[in-house]
């Protein structure tokens, strides 16, 4: 999968301690926004297909990274502008294609029918694969009044 | 039955056994009184016969019709009972075999019993009565449980035979399989609420459920005596150790490993269950090691509303791919004790640190977690996931993952 890095826009907000910052990025649902959490003084990425929800966001991207079995390799952020989520998701490891589809509506106990369902894989990446043709390619608009139900 | 003396001793030809010079030898009547009564008393005693018992090995009655005598130290018993229609009605055998205790000496009386029809084995402290009941019937009576707190069992990999009873260490008395010795725990032993106790020590492929319902018994401890003492494989099933509805574990010093399935869930806790792992007390340390569940695998996981996860002692993740370290559902709970410390041992391979997906998925990690001073793991893990209003309590842990943590669908993180 394909990640990046971002400096938080100055406005974002953090948890009372300060030390975390909150970027919302995904599609709300009843309308509780999905989060990201940063911890200060770590390094850490969202996933790239936020991108373009956090650029819109005001958030600056920095980096673009891949890694694929543990093995980090940088890459142009342009790689990730505009993403391939069809493509990303075929490659994905099964809890990374979870946590998109959770952050798209789909809030199915998907990793816990990972553990005990053979073959649950390839059944959840059709299901994206059907995300992804009713979505397009992810150009969707921020969340709004419209666009506050999730992908169900 | 012994003598006083016997009759060569009595009527021995010299005063001085097999040495002429030494006179002839009068025979006292005092010992012949003594041994004239001793005779006559086992003579009518009723007994038709003797059964000699050996100190060590196995005596067969194949011959008595009507009854049966089973004492024994320090051995078992094997006998062999007629067919039912050759036995009196109101046969009856008794077997009464208290837990044997010498000063400094385990438990080490074992009976079994064969029938014609079955053969079945008495714990230590069992008893149980065979009883004719006209007819061709023998009825058995349900043995009663062993009322015993403070119970250890054993289990050994090198243990030479299967119908040990486990109450001895080692290869000459200790159990097999871990799945026996919870077997004789469920059916023969009350202990009275106190927490049964299962020294393992070995390399075991098992599946083991651990079921709810152990009757009268606190948690049920199963684990090596020191560390790296206990590797642990999955069988056939997903599994090394499941912790059913109710039931209630601690697993200290336990090697979990996988093999034969791509992807296993190490240790899963079912409806209101409730996993300790490391005994509360025992120090901070290493306590519990797995090494690597599978690429959707998981380490431990909460799989029923009401079940609850403590982690009270040090763990280790070994080398090898996880899907999520610590899953937990709906309405169940993590906690995990301060300063205990977490090893990453070579290439850590993580999807999820920690998952929590559902209403009530509660975690809870006490503040100074190490996480970081033993390893860490591959780029690419995310922290946490939560979904559906699961709530996690981080107090100032930074868990190990260089994806961040994320929330949704109302989960809140502190």
């Amino acid at each position: 999968m394909k990640y990046v890095k971002i400096i938080p826009a100055p406005d974002t907000p953090r948890t009372h301690g300060g030390r975390v910052t909150v970027i919302e990025a995904g599609l709300p649902h009843d309308g509780m926004p999905a989060r990201w959490f940063l911890h200060e003084g770590e390094t850490e990425y969202i996933p790239a297909w936020a991108t373009e929800e956090l650029m819109a966001r005001g958030h600056q991207v920095v980096e673009a990274v891949e890694i694929i079995d543990g093995v980090q390799t940088t890459i142009d952020v342009s790689a990730v502008m505009p993403i391939d989520i069809e493509a990303e998701l075929a490659n994905a490891p099964a809890n990374e294609a979870d946590t998109f589809l959770r952050f798209h509506g789909h809030h199915e106990h998907l990793t816990a029918q990972t553990m005990i369902e053979d073959g649950h894989t390839e059944r959840m990446r059709a299901l994206a694969l059907k995300i992804h043709r009713a979505v397009g390619h992810l150009r969707r608009k921020l969340p709004d009044k419209e666009n506050d139900g999730g992908g169900r | 039955m012994s003598f006083t003396k016997l009759a060569a001793e009595i009527w021995r030809g010299f005063v001085t056994d097999g040495v002429a010079g030494s006179g002839v030898h009068k025979p006292i009547k005092a010992d012949i009184r003594t041994w004239g009564t001793e005779v006559e008393a086992a003579a009518g005693s009723g007994y038709a016969s003797f059964m000699g018992m050996p100190a060590t090995g196995t005596v067969t009655d194949d011959k008595h019709k009507a009854l049966l005598m089973l004492p024994a130290d320090g051995t078992w018993i094997t006998a062999t009972l007629d067919a039912p229609a050759n036995l009196r009605d109101n046969f009856q055998v008794e077997l009464f075999n208290p837990p044997y205790s010498a000063a400094g000496v385990a438990n080490v009386r074992r009976h079994r019993i064969i029938s014609q029809f079955e053969t079945f084995y008495l714990a230590p402290g069992h008893s149980a009565r065979f009883l004719k009941t006209g007819g061709a019937v023998i009825r058995i009576d349900k043995p009663s449980k062993w009322l015993k707190s403070g119970i250890v069992m054993y289990c050994d990999q090198a243990a030479s035979q299967t119908y040990f009873d486990g109450m001895v260490a080692g290869a000459g008395g200790a159990k097999k399989t871990m799945g026996a010795c919870l077997a004789v725990l469920l059916a023969d032993i009350d202990t009275k609420g106190d927490n049964p106790q299962i020294v393992v020590t070995g390399t075991f492929t098992e599946n083991v459920r651990l079921n709810g319902g152990y009757e009268s018994s606190g948690y049920v401890k199963i684990g090596a005596p020191a560390v790296n003492l206990l590797n642990w494989y999955n069988g056939a099933q997903p599994y090394c150790l499941m912790v059913a509805n109710g039931a209630t574990a601690i697993l200290q010093n336990v090697n979990f490993n996988r093999n034969a399935l791509a992807n296993i869930i190490f240790l899963q806790a079912h409806q209101k269950a409730v996993v300790d792992i490391g005994d509360p007390g025992q120090g901070l340390g290493q306590s519990i090691v797995f090494a690597g569940a599978g690429a959707t695998g998981s380490c431990l996981s909460t799989d029923g509303a009401g079940s609850t996860i403590n982690i009270n002692q040090g763990i280790e993740f070994g080398a090898g791919s996880y899907g999520t370290m610590i899953f937990i559902s709906g309405a169940s709970s993590l906690n995990w004790t301060g300063s205990t410390l977490v090893k990453h041992s070579g290439a850590v391979t993580c999807g999820t640190y920690l998952q929590m997906i559902g209403s009530g998925a509660n975690a809870s990690l006490a503040g100074g977690i190490d996480f970081a001073s033993a390893g860490t793991v591959q780029p690419g893990c995310t922290k946490f996931v939560l979904a559906l209003c699961a709530s996690l309590s981080l107090s100032g842990n930074v868990l190990p993952g260089n994806i961040a943590g994320n929330a949704s669908s109302g989960a809140e993180y502190v």
